[in-house]
């Protein structure tokens, strides 16, 4: 079976937290500035990404903290999530040195 | 009222269209990130936030539910269950093979120490090769199921299936679960307890034969054991992964537990041997497709998120 490719907000996310174990916020922060404030997730849509990789096993959550009387959570990138992060990433790279490729022949070699 | 605390109340107003469940699990981490990324003096969300909320609420009702074969436990529980289920064979074992040494005693389980030996292979294994450790534990199976086999005198019945069916769940445990180290990170020394007691009891029946004992007897020390032994891992594990633990541990219990009670209703009544009640497969078989799908699930089931 053919797999589907990952999503942009599902591989900033795992890309934000292969840095190291985050919490919502900082994952939040971090996917900003990792895409150059191309792509923005909302606490809406961040938990439930979150959730969505916490169901798959791809992150998983540690011990929740109270930080100035509000709770906090860190996620954490798994062996299979780093796993997953990896293939997505070769299979980018892979499709990005075959489009260089192209493109040269068409004489944008700056692409 | 001041400008955190209304733009709080309304932020909790729009979490309202999550699902009860995921604001359970969330809610109070995403007002946290939600008024962290709200600039100072606002007492109303912005419109983005407030879009987004219901947004996100909407999708994740609308999203199908998971199947309960999906979800994150039953990993946690195949992998508990990959250890649990040679941790009290090898305690079983181990009692009954001691008793050796009581004199005038004999088991008769000689052959089956070395294949119960190898039932610790796999968990061992697995802590850095996982297939080699499922092929492992098909293996070691499958040498107690030949040694059971060519035991037998005749067709094989509840007590023999529930050893065959302990293996079999352990092959799937092995398979499908994410390795004993995540075991190791759930098991508290209670459970380790519970499961070596529990081991410990059955080595002593192995010796006993408590099955003929009268029939109210026998049915009361079955009662009294699955009783300890549910009560055990729910209080010492995480009660969604004793729960599920608890399904796939009951497919090598239910053929045991009714051949006790039919072996011993039957020895009142002065037959030999009790005729094994077919329809208690059924759950049997319920149960190792259900703990199938989800074993196969755990280890294949993650889609791209």
């Amino acid at each position: 079976m053919t797999k589907q490719a990952m999503q942009e907000p599902t591989f900033l996310i795992l890309t934000a937290l292969a840095a190291g174990p985050q919490h919502g916020y900082g994952i939040m922060t971090d996917l900003a500035r990792i895409s150059g404030n191309r792509v923005r997730l909302r606490a809406g849509m961040l938990y439930a990404a979150l959730d969505r990789l916490r169901s798959t096993q791809l992150i998983d959550a540690g011990r929740d903290e109270i930080v100035v009387g509000r709770l906090r959570r860190c996620y954490r990138l798994t062996p299979p999530g780093a796993a997953e992060l990896a293939a997505e990433t070769a299979r980018m790279r892979s499709n990005a040195v075959v489009a260089t490729r192209r493109l040269r022949m068409l004489g944008m070699g700056n692409a | 009222m001041n400008d955190s605390a209304a733009l709080e109340r309304r932020y909790r107003r729009l979490l309202a269209a999550f699902p009860a469940g995921h604001r359970r699990e969330y809610g109070e981490e995403m007002i946290g990130v939600l008024l962290a990324s709200t600039p100072e003096g606002r007492r109303r969300p912005r419109l983005a936030d407030a879009v987004d909320l219901i947004a996100g609420g909407l999708r994740a009702r609308l999203r199908p539910p998971r199947t309960g074969l999906s979800d994150a436990n039953w990993p946690d529980a195949l992998a508990v269950c990959s250890v649990a289920i040679p941790v009290t064979l090898l305690a079983a074992l181990a009692v009954n093979y001691l008793w050796n040494f009581a004199p005038g005693y004999a088991s008769g389980l000689g052959d089956f120490y070395p294949p119960s030996l190898a039932l610790a292979l796999p968990p061992l294994i697995a802590l850095r090769y996982r297939r080699t450790a499922a092929v492992v534990a098909v293996a070691a199976a499958a040498w107690f199921w030949f040694l059971l086999l060519r035991s037998l005198t005749v067709w094989i019945d509840g007590l023999e299936a529930s050893y065959c069916l302990a293996l079999l769940v352990q092959v799937i445990a092995v398979a499908g679960s994410p390795g004993p180290r995540r075991a190791a990170a759930i098991l508290t020394w209670k459970t380790w307890l519970v499961l070596c007691a529990a081991g410990i009891a059955m080595g002593l029946a192995s010796i006993y034969h408590p099955w003929v004992l009268p029939t109210w007897q026998a049915a009361g020390l079955v009662v009294a054991f699955l009783a300890a032994v549910v009560a055990g891992l729910v209080l010492s594990l995480p009660k969604p992964v004793a729960f599920r633990l608890l399904l796939l541990l009951a497919i090598p219990a239910v053929p045991g537990t009714v051949w006790v009670l039919q072996f011993a209703a039957a020895m009142a009544g002065n037959t030999a041997r009790a005729p094994f009640p077919q329809l208690a497969i059924l759950p049997v078989l319920l149960l190792a497709c259900v703990s199938a799908v989800a074993a196969w699930r755990a280890r294949h089931g993650r889609g791209t998120a």
